[in-house]
């Protein structure tokens, strides 16, 4: 697996990792991008979704990684999955741990749904807003290589 | 906004700004709102979640257990196995399954070093 580089020869992706190519909920049979991810240091996955607006962690992650106790900025209702939830926006550190390369360590602001039953098994997913939009991406889909690194 | 309000009302108006998804005012707000009250801990503390994420990649060795624990998983999912179910993995090792990660963390305490994540 190598690394990219832009054409000045600075690279544009610092890491890589394999990822799985699955479905990310019981109800689906579409496969999705699973991502190997720490959410403040829990070492678990999440579904890369550029549609979503911000990272969302599952609930009981969130509580499991203690981020229940963090102030939030703002109550707020968000439309996911064609659910209404309720929930925070909080700051928190989400690691891309690498296969090849260095881990990325992204500051990130994300959504917890508030109630765990109605977010259910589902796992955590990585939006746009929040994070994506901060790193440079690439996806291999011959090799399932997920390639990332910081904006320069 | 105008010079007139009050701390209160940047924080509920990046609040509506959160609630239909315009993300970039609210930040915008966040930030107008810290010229006005730059000693008020709420609004620092809306800047500090607004604020772009910053990434930084950082040297660390590479976690061969769980890298191990991930092929675990990779090999379930190919063969169908733990359908539906919460899997904890170290090194490559099942050491819990249930059908939430609370159970996990029933059976085995604390997740250091634990992979967690769910089957489908």
């Amino acid at each position: 697996m190598a690394l990219l580089l832009l054409p000045d020869g600075e690279t544009f992706a610092t890491g890589a990792i394999r990822y799985d190519y699955a479905p990310a909920t019981p109800s689906e049979t579409t496969n999705r991008i699973i991502l190997l991810v720490k959410i403040e240091g829990i070492k678990t996955e999440a579904v890369l979704d550029t549609g979503a607006p911000y990272p969302i962690i599952a609930p009981r992650i969130a509580r499991q990684a203690r981020l229940d106790r963090v102030t939030p900025l703002e109550r707020l209702t968000m439309l996911i999955r064609g659910i209404r939830l309720e929930g925070s926006v909080i700051r928190l550190t989400i690691t891309l741990p690498h296969d090849e390369g260095e881990d990325l360590d992204v500051d990130a602001t994300a959504f917890i749904p508030d109630v765990e039953e109605y977010w259910g098994n589902f796992p955590s997913f990585i939006g746009q807003i929040g994070f994506l939009e901060r790193i440079c991406y690439a996806v291999n889909p011959s090799t399932d290589t997920f390639y990332f690194g910081p904006l320069t | 906004m105008m010079n007139d309000n009050s701390p209160e009302d940047f924080i509920q108006a990046m609040g509506q700004a959160l609630s239909i998804g315009d993300f970039l005012k609210a930040r915008q707000l966040s930030i107008q709102a810290l010229e006005h009250f730059p000693d008020r801990e709420d609004i620092q503390n809306c800047v500090n979640i607004l604020k772009p994420a910053r990434a930084t990649s950082v040297k660390r060795p590479i976690d061969k257990g769980l890298k191990k624990s991930r092929e675990w998983v990779r090999q379930q999912r190919r063969n169908r196995n733990y359908l539906n179910q919460w899997v904890a993995v170290r090194d490559g090792e099942l050491l819990a399954t249930g059908s939430s990660i609370d159970e996990l963390v029933e059976q085995i305490g604390d997740l250091n070093d634990v992979f967690v994540t769910v089957i489908y």
